[in-house]
């Protein structure tokens, strides 16, 4: 039997997401809600991102666009902390867009 | 939970008991990781910018929600603290209450039954010695709620033990500065790249910050904005007079970041040569741009010639000087906040 992953090997394979990005490219206008970020920085993004997804409904995607580089790996780590599901993100030339998706037994604040 | 080594294991010893862990983490615009975030800073690819609380929340699966407290904090805490002053303007007696207070709110609302923090008695000369810790306890009216699971054993017994929640015999009795005994805990639980230990997480008790506070303070009054408390982190401030006062960028990611400000105030810059961005606060006199061109001449690439063009835009007018760098550093060092 294999040994469980450790919490952090599973953080470094989850910034990567689980979705690829042709994948998430479809999701830019099929997302339930998005969340806008630019602008701003640690830790206002994940405020913002926090708020929101308290509102969203199990299985519903929430679109962050960023500008604050950092938001690559406190998403994944926010997602893994809640239990929430992290797609993966998009970068373009002037900001970023991440997409996670509300999981079932998430954590609600 | 700051995401540092001592809330870090504190958090995985109560997992580790069994207890069901909802992290807090406080939001009060001195974060000094804030600032290598805004600066985008790239020195160390070993150290990518994060929230640490947000990565320890991952490496623990604790959810961590971040509160954000800035609006009050500055009003109630670093202006009127009741406790007084550190060595710079750090209220850390009056911080500890007021984010206990909110952790007790969260906890009464929530259905949690006590707040804990990887507080180690006897570590930070200010709130960490046993009569502050006990005042701390009582003025968050938490009395018997509140566990330091890494000093309990030399602290009195609190309710969680004495009610069978967790076993007193499975907490632990740290004090003092060292931190070889939660390296070692941190080694024992799997805890893999924390943030270096004894690294300060907040700006107020930066001496430099503290001045440059002070000063906005004393000539601006408590009409603060975050805008007004991240610029007080980057840069060099000098006064030139009760209303007006230049912040001089020390390097290309400090004018980057300096340029986002630049629309609501005045700039002086030079594009003859490597140059900072300075902005201008306040209405400055005609005297007083002349001075703010010299300053910013004598920080640039052109500090050795005898005159040096330099760019400015106030209150919407561009113009030009022609001026020689200011070369005495003592009339520098005069008016530096």
């Amino acid at each position: 039997m294999s040994e469980p992953q450790r919490p952090q090997r599973r953080l470094d394979a989850y910034v990567h997401g689980t979705l690829d990005q042709a994948e998430l490219a479809k999701l830019i206008d099929a997302c339930a809600l998005t969340v806008d970020a630019l602008g701003t920085f640690c830790p206002e993004p994940l405020i913002r991102t926090q708020n929101a997804m308290a509102g969203l409904a199990t299985g519903d995607i929430a679109m962050i666009l960023a500008d604050d580089a950092g938001i690559e790996l406190d998403l994944p780590a926010w997602c893994i902390s809640t239990k929430n599901e992290y797609l993966g993100v998009l970068r373009e030339e002037r900001q970023l867009r991440a997409f996670i998706r509300r999981a079932q037994g998430a954590h609600q604040p | 939970m700051s995401g540092g080594l001592d809330s870090t294991i504190a958090a995985n010893l109560m997992q580790n008991l069994g207890i069901e862990v909802l992290g807090i983490h406080f939001s009060t615009g001195f974060c000094v990781a804030d600032r290598h975030r805004l600066l985008g800073n790239t020195n160390n690819p070993d150290k990518p910018y994060r929230n640490d609380a947000l990565h320890a929340g991952a490496q623990l699966e604790v959810p961590v929600e971040i509160i954000d407290i800035k609006d009050r904090y500055l009003p109630e805490v670093v202006l009127a603290p009741k406790h007084g002053y550190g060595s710079g303007m750090n209220p850390c007696i009056d911080c500890r209450i007021f984010m206990l207070q909110r952790a007790k709110e969260i906890m009464e609302e929530r259905g949690y039954d006590f707040v804990f923090t990887g507080e180690v008695l006897g570590q930070r000369p200010m709130s960490q010695r046993r009569p502050p810790m006990h005042m701390i306890e009582k003025e968050s009216e938490l009395e018997g709620l509140l566990l330091r699971p890494l000093s309990a054993q030399v602290l009195p017994a609190t309710i969680p033990e004495e009610r069978g929640w967790v076993k007193r015999e499975e907490l632990h009795g740290i004090v003092g500065r060292g931190r070889q005994k939660q390296m070692l805990l941190a080694e024992e639980f799997g805890l893999v790249d924390y943030p270096q230990p004894a690294g300060g997480c907040c700006f107020l008790p930066d001496k430099n910050y503290a001045r440059k506070l002070r000063d906005f303070l004393t000539h601006n009054g408590s009409n603060v904005d975050s805008d007004d408390m991240m610029l007080l982190k980057v840069g060099r401030h000098f006064r030139l007079g009760d209303d007006v006062k230049i912040i001089v960028g020390r390097h290309e990611t400090e004018n980057d970041f300096l340029e986002r400000f630049r629309e609501e105030r005045g700039s002086v810059w030079l594009e003859a040569y490597s140059s900072p961005l300075t902005l201008i606060e306040g209405p400055a006199s005609a005297a007083d741009l002349e001075f703010a061109c010299q300053i910013t001449a004598r920080y640039s690439a052109g500090r050795a010639e005898a005159e040096v063009p330099v760019l400015w835009n106030v209150d919407g007018h561009d113009g030009q000087l022609l001026v020689r760098p200011l070369s005495e550093d003592r009339q520098l060092d005069e008016i530096r906040i």
